[in-house]
């Protein structure tokens, strides 16, 4: 199925999905028949208990991972025929992923990593510097464009991820756990960022967390429990 | 080792199979070159020992003729007048095989009622010969019992008649028998064997009334043996000495010491190699379990106790990898064997017994080098592991930012170190030892420097691949990043390259060198000499042909040489080659000379001689004037003029040159090796090859070569001696490919994570792909980079130094630009192939289970 460049409303839809893994020659349900849609700009806290699945349905989402069964739309792109050269591509420009533990490039400057997913694409040059640049500014971190890694604290690591997250403006934001490794204060502020951002730019962005901050700052709630996928209104 | 560590250690290994695979591999190849070398070298003294055993496993003695036989009286007075037992007299020499593509043997007559024979009963070699057989030996002229390995090679059977040659001439012998014996060791002795009555060897060598050798058992421990020794000595006329089976050994040992060393110091070098393949796997495996080994630390474990669980790690694979080595080595060492025995034949002496034996000390010696070799490898590792703080388990990260930060220092060491080789080189000494020493020196000061070289050219190729992206900035930077790792893959391919490079050199200079000298010194236009011509053989062409050449329409001149095999007290082995003018001085390059080559013939009519590059070099003689050298002649002794000094590529005992007309007023022998014809119309040299061949059909074993066919001979045998460099010159490449292989695997598979983070932010597999191998290209290129001077400088000293204090040969450096393509290919190539796996399964990986967190 061809990629589409459009950006359209619904930003998301979720059709019977389920996924279950084997342990030990024992089959594990960790999602069943999940369904769920999002509108553009929705934020949404996902919530469960250690193992439920969240990262699971992130990674279903973000097309890291395949489900066994159902349908996953990213705008009016159905994820399940596509091969993985395009699911990646998919990744790239239309899905920003945050992750718990960074994950940058140690070998990178800031600027670098966050400049790394247009420059997959092909794009180089001062449009893609002036990009990253001012992202990195907006997450404040104007000031640390060539320092490496390795050099930041937690929170500024997790800064940048966001801004890498961001350079493509992709249609939906994945945030798996993004202050499970932080303390208190700098979670905080890593939540606000994270929301100002999705908010400025009507951004969709599905948070995997423990947080409460942001269960009180989501649209929409949303738990895993039994492989099931329970809505429930935030506090909001 | 405490057993839960114990149970840890093996449920790592189980669960890294292939590391641990790897890591095997890579240690029993360093293990079984050093095996096969070993048992290769140890046989060749061995079979050079048993040789000197077919009359009696326990001669201790032997006399000898110093450069000829000798007369038969003198074995009848030792027993008559000096009342000596337990001796028996020898006449032999070496004959070739045509049936077996003219392969040497040795012809060997003795009394067979010579009380030696029988000196040691049951384990005599001769103890199975029946009365019938002994009678029918020296009753039956031409009769000989053939060893058991000739009559398979030859498919010949009792009754049947064998022809060999020897000189010029075809000697048909009747084989009435064939030599075996159960035992092992004995039978091995009797290799390569023709065994006759003495006088029926006298009559078809040639050497009626005389003996090659006497053999004897003298015990010089007792009062009675050594003055028993003495008598002899008294007795014996000049030019005939008593020599002791220990000094002979240690002759012919000394005489291929050099030989061997170099191969053996070429095992160490893969040894060398494959300790950069154990460091780097065990340090892989180190890092793999930075966690486990955190918690350890935690929960009890002491530094200690992680070091020892390291170590024995090592230790355990060190001595699988070991006995595997060994049983590989005892298999590689039957083709090594081969191949170290025909260049010992080609530059030597002749080795007609083919031994093959695996002596507990080689097993011991590859034992004691793959398991030492993998705790000295394991060392820096084991240091690391044991230094994993409990709590805050130091990372991967801070350890490379400390290896960074030391390479520096390492770069210094490695620059002493270097400078420490270099004085070793350039001491003076003429210790071979020595001189591998450096090189051992200078290769890891070269190592020691690869990390800050890698580390700045990778700094310009970030420069230079900017315009590729990210990736081509990128890539030059995770080279860095991992220097620890990527530094020590890089130096073991380096080292693996240079020694390919510098060997390549050596043997290309070599040969080159030899070309020039044959171009130089083969003058005539064609050249007869007897086919298959064994090196130690004293035997000659009919003198008869040297009148028939000259009256051959179209030869214009005939040059004769004549070489001797000569034994001195003195000067030890050499061969003595008596040329007429033609091949005395025109057109040789001379080290030294005292005057110009007229002036040089004429004194070579009188007193003066002229010496090979490894003769002067063996015998400390500086080449200058005012040097003499006292032989043994047939006159007496007598004192000769060294007038020359000059390059010589033949035979590694050395040449000493002496005029014909000198040669022959003060030898008695009218014996021809060789002839030089010139022929008087350029345009007819087939012509009158054919003429010779027509003309000359009715003498056996006879080449009549024109001088290109002869260049191209000698360039053959030339290629043939280094066969076994270049075998192990291969295997050395292939320890260096599972090095690198084993490295670079392990390294893209540890960064599975980290791709898994690429895969996940949008980078498609073949973009991962292309930049797993842009990095192992750049460093296949790093490495093959690196190679080049330090190649260059390595073959510097095996030209200059080692080859020289080896052989005594000064060769010509010369080089050629394909040596560096290929170096840097094969580096580019075995990198490259490391990246194939990895590569394969980035593709197959699952990405959320590789971006799992710890």
């Amino acid at each position: 199925m061809p990629i589409e460049n459009s950006k359209v409303p619904i930003s998301l839809r979720l059709k019977n999905l389920s996924k279950c893994y084997s342990e030990a020659g024992r089959k594990i349900e960790i999602l069943d028949n999940v369904n769920a849609e999002l509108n553009q700009g929705d934020v949404v806290a996902l919530i469960g208990k250690s193992g439920c699945g969240k990262t699971t349905l992130l990674n279903l989402i973000s097309g890291i991972d395949r489900a066994d069964s159902g349908e996953i739309w990213i705008g009016n792109t159905l994820l399940n025929n596509l091969s993985e050269e395009e699911l990646t591509l998919i990744r790239r420009n239309r899905v920003g992923i945050v992750f718990q533990f960074f994950n940058l490039i140690p070998t990178l400057s800031v600027i670098e990593n966050v400049s790394l997913p247009r420059e997959l694409n092909g794009s180089q040059g001062a449009n893609v510097s002036s990009n990253a640049k001012e992202l990195l500014i907006r997450v404040g971190l104007g000031d640390r464009l060539n320092s490496y890694p390795d050099v930041l604290s937690g929170g500024e690591q997790q800064r940048v991820a966001i801004a890498r997250a961001l350079i493509n403006d992709p249609d939906l934001i994945l945030a798996d756990e993004p202050t499970g490794n932080l303390d208190d204060d700098t979670a905080k502020e890593i939540l606000e960022l994270l929301l100002s951002v999705a908010r400025d730019r009507g951004k969709t962005m599905i948070v995997a967390t423990h947080s409460s901050e942001i269960i009180n700052f989501a649209d929409k709630l949303y738990t895993i429990h039994s492989g099931n996928l329970i809505p429930g209104q935030s506090g909001s | 080792m405490n057993y839960p560590l114990l149970h840890v250690s093996i449920g790592y290994i189980k669960k890294h199979l292939l590391q641990s695979i790897l890591l095997l591999i890579g240690i029993a190849f360093s293990v079984a070159l050093i095996v096969s070398v070993d048992i290769a070298n140890q046989s060749a003294s061995r079979s050079f020992s048993l040789s000197k055993e077919i009359l009696s496993t326990k001669s201790t003695h032997h006399i000898l003729g110093t450069y000829s036989d000798f007369d038969e009286e003198i074995y009848k007075s030792l027993k008559l007048k000096l009342g000596l037992k337990n001796l028996a007299p020898i006449v032999e020499d070496y004959v070739n095989i045509a049936e077996l593509d003219g392969r040497a043997v040795k012809l060997l007559g003795t009394d067979f009622f010579a009380d030696l024979i029988f000196h040691d009963g049951q384990n005599s070699p001769l103890s199975n010969l029946t009365q019938n057989t002994l009678t029918e030996l020296i009753a039956k002229p031409g009769a000989a019992l053939v060893s058991s390995d000739i009559a398979q090679s030859a498919g010949i059977k009792i009754g049947e008649t064998l022809n060999v040659t020897y000189g010029s001439e075809t000697l048909s012998i009747e084989i009435i028998g064939v030599l075996d014996s159960q035992n092992d060791e004995l039978s091995k002795s009797l290799g390569g064997l023709l065994l006759t009555d003495i006088s029926t060897a006298q009559e078809l060598l040639g050497k009626v009334g005389l003996l090659s050798q006497i053999d004897l058992v003298i015990d010089e421990e007792t009062p009675e043996g050594l003055s028993a020794l003495q008598s002899i000595r008294d007795y014996l006329p000049a030019g005939v000495e008593v020599k002791s089976k220990d000094l002979l050994l240690g002759s012919a040992k000394s005489l291929t010491r050099s030989f061997e060393l170099n191969l053996t110091a070429l095992s160490l070098l893969a040894l060398f190699v494959g300790v950069f393949l154990i460091y780097n796997i065990v340090s892989f495996s180190v890092i793999q379990r930075r966690s486990i080994i955190g918690t350890l630390r935690s929960i009890g474990a002491t530094r200690r106790q992680i070091f020892k669980m390291i170590m024995a790690e090592a230790l355990a694979i060190g001595f699988i990898g070991s006995l595997i080595g060994i049983a590989g080595g005892v298999l590689l060492g039957r083709s090594i064997v081969g191949l170290v025995t025909r260049s010992i034949n080609d530059l030597y002496f002749t080795l007609t017994v083919s031994n093959f034996s695996v002596s507990p000390e080689t097993i011991i010696k590859g034992l004691l080098a793959g398991i030492l070799a993998a705790l000295f490898a394991a060392l820096v590792p084991a240091y690391e592991a044991s230094s994993f703080r409990p709590i805050n388990i130091l990372r991967r990260s801070s350890f490379e930012s400390f290896f960074l930060k030391s390479i520096k220092l390492f770069g210094l060491i490695g620059v002493i170190v270097i400078a420490l080789g270099y004085v070793l080189i350039i001491l003076p000494t003429k210790s071979l030892v020595l001189s591998l020493i450096s090189v051992f020196l200078i290769l890891f000061g070269a190592s020691l420097l690869v990390p800050i070289s890698t580390t700045l050219l990778m700094k310009l190729f970030s420069l230079i691949l900017s315009p590729m992206g990210l990736i081509g900035r990128m890539s030059p930077r995770n080279i860095i990043r991992s220097a620890s790792r990527t530094a020590v893959a890089i130096a073991s391919l380096t080292v693996a390259i240079s020694v390919i490079l510098s060997v390549s050199i050596m043997i290309g200079s070599f040969r080159s060198t030899v070309v020039n000298w044959l171009d130089s010194t083969l003058t005539a236009d064609i050249f007869i000499s007897m086919d298959s011509p064994n090196i130690s053989s004293q035997a000659g062409l009919n003198p008869k042909i040297l009148d028939e050449v000259i009256n051959t329409s179209g030869v214009d001149r005939v040059a004769t040489v004549r070489r001797i095999s000569y034994n001195s007290p003195g000067y030890g082995l050499f061969n003595l080659v008596a040329v007429t003018k033609a091949l005395a001085t025109e057109n040789r390059e001379f080290i030294w000379k005292e005057m110009d080559n007229e002036q040089l013939w004429d004194q070579m009519q009188h007193n003066s001689i002229l010496i090979s590059e490894s003769f002067a070099y063996r015998n400390n003689i500086e080449p200058g004037p005012a040097k003499t050298i006292e032989l043994q002649t047939d006159q007496g002794l007598k004192e000769f003029d060294v007038s020359g000094v000059y390059y010589d590529y033949g035979a590694q005992t050395g040449v000493l040159l002496i005029s014909d007309d000198l040669y022959r007023s003060l030898w008695q022998d009218d014996k021809i090796t060789s002839l030089g014809v010139y022929v008087s119309n350029i345009d007819h040299i087939d012509k009158t090859v054919r003429e010779l061949r027509t003309k000359l059909s009715k003498y056996s074993n006879l080449v009549i070569r024109s001088n290109d066919n002869l260049k191209q001979s000698a360039i053959k045998t030339f290629d043939r001696t280094f066969t076994v460099t270049s075998a192990l010159r291969i295997l050395i490449a292939i320890v260096a490919f599972i090095s690198v292989l084993s490295s670079l695997m392990a390294l893209q598979l540890e960064r599975e994570r980290e791709f898994g983070v690429f895969r996940a932010i949008g980078m498609t597999v073949s973009q991962l792909r292309g930049m797993i191998f842009l990095e192992n290209g750049l460093i296949g290129l790093a490495s093959g980079l690196f190679s080049i001077p330090l190649g260059v400088a390595l073959s510097l000293i095996l030209i200059y130094v080692i080859n020289l204090r080896s052989f005594g040969w000064t060769l010509n450096f010369s080089i050629e630009p394909r040596y560096f393509i290929e170096a840097i290919g094969i580096a580019l190539i075995a990198s490259i192939a490391a990246g194939i796996y990895p590569a394969y399964l980035i593709g197959k990986e699952d990405v959320g289970k590789l971006i799992r967190e710890e």
